[in-house]
């Protein structure tokens, strides 16, 4: 048994775990059984814990009223007729592409575009010392501030 | 049977069904929406809490089951239980609405006992489920939702996490801070019943 679980410890592990000692970690759970049958307080403490799982679910058991569930599904198929699932732009060899994320996750469209347009530029682009040395001398020139380097 | 064994029998089952949902069955569909629809509108209903009409629970649950018509073909069977992704949905969509309202504020903590009708008076107009339907509106949305996943919908703990986007140890956190307040609202008539309970256990 373990000698530290106060009153206030077991009623805050009822809360987090509820009444079933099984669902609490293995230590905790003995000690909280033991307490249960030497302190009074605790006892109630359990007891209300169960109480009020057992208000949940005699509360879940409560029927939903089917003709609201039917409204529900009409309506869903109602606006599934008027809305269309949305097709695949293109595809090939039997795979086709669902481009439907693009509308529905912009922050990842956007990434998705930012990477494929640094590929394409580092593919076409020349490399890097060549451009570095081409840029400058046109920039200075383009300000005015040179001759262009014999570039433009 | 077990729990357990109806659960996977329902996944199997879900599993079959959403394949022909992608291929355009409507049949399907609606056998799938008739399966999950009264614990997707449970917990539209209890995550929106009072503060909003029964019609938003209804819209939230109409925008799931077309969001599932929609995107049927992308659910995987090995990623997860058709239910956790439609809660999942179905919870997503909630918080998009009570965002949409000005007065409800997600994150804010409310004091349950001092802007609400006492559990008992409320249990005495109107029944211990209005009561506790009180008691539930009054907390956070996310506590809401945690509270009607764990013992509503008897969800593990890490599949309600899963559901919220929460890790475990956040999630019990959540649910404890739920429940002790339900609790504390629902004290006297707990106590009430904790006792006519165990009067009845020793006779």
């Amino acid at each position: 048994m373990n000698p530290e679980l106060s009153l206030q410890a077991f009623a805050d592990l009822l809360d987090t775990y509820g009444s079933d000692f099984r669902c609490w970690p293995a230590e905790e759970a003995e000690a909280a059984e033991a307490l249960c049958q030497t302190s009074v307080e605790a006892r109630a403490q359990y007891d209300e814990a169960r109480a009020l799982e057992a208000l949940f679910r005699r509360d879940a058991m409560q029927p939903i009223d089917q003709a609201r569930m039917t409204a529900i599904l009409n309506g869903a198929l109602t606006e599934i007729a008027a809305k269309p699932r949305r097709r695949a732009i293109f595809g090939f060899g039997g795979f086709s592409f669902d481009w439907g994320w693009l509308f529905t996750r912009p922050v990842g469209a956007a990434l998705a575009a930012s990477l494929v347009a640094g590929w394409i530029l580092g593919s076409v682009a020349p490399d890097a010392a060549s451009w570095r040395s081409a840029s400058v001398p046109a920039v200075t020139a383009l300000l005015g501030l040179g001759d262009g380097g014999g570039i433009l | 049977m077990t729990g357990q064994v109806v659960d996977r029998a329902i996944e199997q089952g879900d599993a079959v069904l959403m394949r022909q949902v992608a291929e355009g069955s409507e049949a399907a569909f609606r056998l799938v929406a008739q399966r999950h629809l009264p614990r997707m509108l449970r917990l539209a209903s209890k995550t929106l809490g009072g503060s909003s009409s029964a019609g938003d629970a209804e819209d939230v649950v109409q925008e799931a089951l077309v969001r599932l018509w929609q995107h049927a073909g992308n659910w995987q069977p090995q990623r997860g239980a058709l239910s956790t992704w439609l809660y999942t949905v179905v919870y997503r969509l909630c918080v998009d609405r009570l965002r949409l309202k000005p007065t409800v504020a997600l994150d804010e903590a409310i004091e349950v006992a001092d802007s609400q009708p006492h559990a008992l008076d409320t249990m005495m107009r109107a029944g211990e489920f209005k009561a506790l339907d009180t008691a539930i509106a009054a907390l956070q949305p996310r506590q809401r939702a945690a509270l009607t996943l764990f013992y509503y919908e008897e969800m593990s703990g890490p599949e309600a996490a899963s559901v919220l986007g929460l890790g475990l140890r956040a999630f019990w956190s959540l649910l404890h801070r739920a429940r002790q307040a339900v609790h504390e609202e629902m004290k006297s008539v707990l106590r009430q019943q904790a006792i006519s309970q165990s009067k009845g256990s020793m006779s």
